[in-house]
């Protein structure tokens, strides 16, 4: 692909990440918002309505900061920075912003479910699920991690080959 | 490395100007000026060639090995 064609594609990209990001916490705050309008609803593991604002407020938030850095390295790509270090440096963020994400999605239900069993001098349940989806990602993830990995060779040789002359 | 580039000293002697050397090589002006002070990681063969043809020289007169030039940082 010719560069000028991937910088355009990229600044293209940019823009769809960055509204699917602003989707996604209209949609989320509207789900809070407005409780119970049949079109949005925030929902959780067998939590109260208020902790299951908070958790899915901070799993959204790391979600929609995930892909902040993820249209930061589109913007340095569409720059022309492709393999420079504030390309892979915002790849790396994204990357650790997803899974976080993820990991907080899967485990701040069961640690609030946890907390609020000892509040209640221990008496109830605490259910920990995993499901396809959530493998999926986490492994989506992983992946994320050695393409990081695997950019950051591309920035040492693009380096290289700039100190040849 | 121990690599000294005396492409400076060749410039001088064939009395030829930095920027007709970098026209003819193809290289930017700021280029060639980083590869007279040494301050590249390599260079190209071809680019090599065109400085020896342009400059009448072999690569010998171009860069010599000095082992008492301490390497990069």
């Amino acid at each position: 692909m010719k560069t000028h064609l991937l910088q355009q594609h990229a600044r293209r990209l940019r823009w769809a990440t960055l509204s699917a990001g602003a989707l996604l916490a209209l949609m989320v705050l509207g789900g809070i918002a407005l409780p119970g309008n049949g079109v949005i609803r925030v929902t959780g593991e067998g939590l109260p309505y208020v902790w299951n604002i908070v958790t899915s407020a901070i799993v959204v938030t790391l979600a929609v900061l995930s892909l902040v850095s993820l249209a930061a390295m589109l913007r340095a790509i569409g720059a022309g920075d492709v393999f420079a270090r504030p390309m892979t440096r915002s790849f790396h963020r994204f990357a650790l912003l997803y899974l976080l994400s993820i990991l907080a999605d899967l485990l701040l239900p069961p640690m609030v479910q946890l907390g609020l069993l000892f509040a209640n001098g221990g008496h109830g349940l605490v259910s920990v699920g995993v499901d396809n989806a959530r493998v999926l990602s986490l492994a989506v993830a992983a992946l994320l991690f050695f393409i990081a990995r695997l950019f950051d060779e591309a920035q040492r040789l693009e380096e290289d080959s700039r100190g040849i002359v | 490395m121990g690599i000294v580039v005396r492409l400076d000293l060749m410039l001088a002697l064939r009395k030829v100007r930095s920027r007709d050397l970098a026209a003819h090589v193809g290289i930017t002006e700021s280029n060639l000026s980083l590869l007279k002070s040494g301050k590249v990681r390599g260079i190209r063969f071809a680019t090599l060639a065109a400085i020896c043809e342009y400059l009448n020289c072999q690569p010998g007169d171009i860069l010599v090995y000095d082992p008492d030039v301490p390497d990069e940082p």
